[in-house]
């Protein structure tokens, strides 16, 4: 086994300990690869659980389940410090907005809204996110803690990058901002200074809290942004596109190659030793006229791919393998939706199945009509489908409060999901999760939708609900009704309302399927 | 650390009635039990039996029988607890389990109660396979495997733990994972 470039064998690396990038890792057997991978993970467990915060280290003051220990930055709107997370066992990063920033007029509601829809996203290259709340009247973000360098100080401290390596940092900025982009985000602050390199080589875009929907990136942080990497729409003061994170991502990579910025549109690229095509996939990024930039982050991504030639197919490792997948689905997304009704108009009729399960010490067991649900019992949604499909499913209560169950922040599950058989909500780092049943003498309704394209209308919907809803306990089931929509009938009216404002998405039988469930719950067995 | 404090020279001793001995070895190897165990007992479970006290009484009941107990060198006293150990966490989680504890948590998303937190944070069928695989190993090469990766000792630490060299025991420890993970690979 070897680890091209890094010298000694994997095996002795990883035996003293050493950080190792297990996406450029490579062996003769794929079996042997995986296998030291595997044990990668057990090592890492156990000094993570057996680990406890340092109770020398600084505490600041605690801000709900965290213990803030040290302030690492501050802008205008935001601190950001480093803090940890009991529950996870971990160091997180946690941005809090400062009170003057909602003085003057950057909502609190808005901030934490971007919060919970980068939770959703779950891509390696992009920052982890892992929620969003307000605890003693500040409202903060928190993510994964990385340890490592940001690209500004690597090219500072070590000069510039080769074009190889170069375009190996931009395909994994492109696997990150197709998943922002496919979210329905805009990144808006593309730069060497916002992307890290971990210790072990993954690279990870970061800054998410710049990030938004483009009203309201473009409302609160058009200011903020740094001039070089604008695009000249964006300098004219043009609404934020994603072609514009793409102009900022060439601008990033042009400055890895070379130290310097673009200046006046003009590249400076055609140099001895920088690859020819990787500079042409780099200059058409850069094109001032968005229609002539890539038409996404995943057709970037196959021209620097396509100038590495070999290079990358030759990467091959385990989690190599996970990242591919992952550009598959991204690029499933970004196509579009025009691109995607003329793909699933050439499939047979859609066929997904769908069942509300119970989940009990001996496995799983369906809900059928009647079905006996207590407080306690613990409930799961079991999916088969032959294409990506789209999971919404959302609970009424007696008292009329509906909630969201799926998609939710935090979860590393997220719409599409992966064709195939899946179980939501799914586990999370290892972690087997359940809706649980936890109030009793009630009468509630479960909805289930699928569909085989997003939602738009559905999903603008659910962005706008309390999102606080989210914490709420969630409860039993009994009664399946039909589909289509036509057929379901829906007691709540809080869920009657939200089918009835989407009912022209949902009633599209070819592409969308809608499950019901009526139940009582009962007190604990 | 001297050279006469080395877990066979102080298992003789406590073996011949040295009580000193035996309170050194409870102090060698219980912080290092503790942190190990910290994440093997089941949430359901924690609150029933501390997952602390449940190591310091086999530590001490097994320190209490150390007349019994034949040490075969190369760190397979370390071995041994770990193994007495993980064998009595899983009879708490059977006892547990067949007593039907009731799950309180309230949350709109819960963790799989009946795992722990290493079965969470590795996966229960990868955590199976690897202990699987780690059984099927010699001796020697799983006590060099447990030390190194489960209780993260240095080689200078393994090295006295086993009589050798820190070289020697580099060269050893690289031998027995690969040839774990030649097992690990196999299986899958």
């Amino acid at each position: 086994m070897s680890v091209p470039g890094h010298g000694p064998d994997l095996v002795d690396r990883f035996v003293d300990g050493e950080p190792i990038d297990w996406s450029r890792a490579t062996a003769n057997d794929d079996a042997l690869l995986d296998a030291l991978y595997t044990l990668d993970q057990v090592r890492a467990a156990y000094q993570r659980i057996g680990g406890t915060p340092d109770p020398r280290g600084p505490r600041l003051f605690p801000w709900g389940p965290l213990v803030v220990q040290e302030k690492i930055g501050s802008g205008a709107s935001a601190e950001v410090f480093r803090a940890w997370d009991a529950g996870l066992a971990t160091p997180v990063a946690l941005k809090l907005l400062r009170p003057e920033a909602a003085a003057a007029g950057l909502r609190s509601e808005d901030f934490l809204h971007e919060g919970r829809l980068l939770a959703r996203i779950s891509q390696r290259n992009v920052l982890r996110v892992y929620g969003a709340a307000v605890h003693d009247g500040r409202p903060g973000i928190w993510a994964e803690w990385i340890e490592g360098r940001t690209l500004d100080a690597i090219v500072e401290g070590d000069g510039a990058f080769a074009d190889r390596e170069a375009a190996h940092v931009g395909l994994e900025l492109c696997a990150a901002l197709a998943a922002i982009h496919a979210a329905g985000l805009v990144h808006g602050d593309v730069k060497a200074s916002n992307v890290l390199r971990a210790r072990g080589g993954r690279i990870v875009l970061a800054d998410l809290g710049a990030a938004g929907t483009p009203d309201v990136l473009n409302a609160s942080l058009r200011t903020q942004a740094t001039p070089a990497y604008l695009s000249p729409q964006s300098r004219d003061g043009a609404p934020r596109a994603a072609a514009d994170d793409l102009y900022a991502l060439g601008v990033l990579l042009h400055f890895l190659l070379t130290g310097t910025y673009p200046r006046d549109g003009r590249c400076d690229l055609r140099r001895p030793g920088i690859d020819a095509g990787v500079a042409g996939a780099i200059e058409h990024a850069l094109s001032p006229k968005p229609q002539r930039r890539p038409a996404s982050a995943h057709a970037f991504a196959t021209a620097l791919r396509a100038a590495i030639g070999g290079d990358a197919s030759a990467r091959e490792a385990p989690v190599r393998r996970c990242r591919t997948t992952l550009i598959v689905a991204a690029t499933a997304l970004a196509l579009g939706l025009a691109a995607f009704a003329a793909w699933t108009s050439r499939l047979p009729a859609w066929q997904p199945q769908a069942q509300l399960v119970h989940r009990t010490a001996d496995g799983r067991e369906a809900l059928r009509d009647g079905a006996d649900l207590r407080v306690g019992d613990r409930l799961e949604l079991t999916l088969a489908s032959d294409r990506p499909t789209w999971a919404y499913v959302l609970n009424e209560d007696a008292a009329g409060s509906m909630h969201v169950l799926f998609p939710l922040a935090g979860l590393r599950r997220a719409n599409p999901l992966p064709q195939g058989e899946g179980v939501l909500p799914g586990d999370q780092d290892g972690r087997a999760l359940s809706w649980q049943v936890s109030s009793e003498g009630g009468r509630e309704e479960f909805v289930v939708v699928l569909a085989d394209a997003p939602l738009a209308r559905l999903e603008e919907r659910l962005a706008a609900l309390d999102a606080a809803a989210i914490d709420a306990p969630q409860r039993g089931v009994a009664r399946i009704s039909g589909e289509p929509l036509a057929n379901v009938s829906v007691q709540g009216r809080q869920l009657a309302a939200l089918l009835s404002a989407a009912s022209a998405e949902l009633a599209d039988a070819r592409h969308v399927r809608v499950l019901a469930y009526h139940f009582e719950t009962r007190a604990s067995r | 650390m001297l050279a006469e404090e080395t877990t066979a020279f102080l298992l003789d001793r406590a073996r011949g009635g040295d009580d000193a001995a035996r309170d050194r070895l409870a102090a060698r190897y219980l912080p290092m039990l503790r942190r190990w165990a910290h994440g093997r007992l089941p949430p359901s479970t924690r609150d029933l039996t501390d997952t602390d006290d449940l190591v310091q009484v086999t530590l001490f009941r097994v320190l209490k029988q150390i007349g019994t107990f034949e040490y075969g060198g190369a760190g397979s006293f370390l071995a041994y607890l770990r193994s007495t150990l993980l064998n009595l966490l899983r009879n708490e989680i059977r006892r547990v389990a067949r007593r039907g504890q009731s799950l309180e948590l309230d949350e709109a998303l819960v963790e799989d109660e009946t795992a722990s937190p290493l079965e969470q944070a590795i996966g229960r069928e990868r955590l199976e396979r690897y202990e699987a695989a780690l059984e099927a190993l010699p001796a020697r090469a799983r006590e060099l495997v447990i030390m190194r990766l489960e209780f993260d000792m240095t080689y200078e630490d393994i090295a006295n733990e086993v009589q050798s060299t820190p070289d020697a025991v580099r060269m050893a420890i690289k031998r027995a994972v690969e040839a774990l993970a030649r097992s690990l690979g196999n299986g899958a």
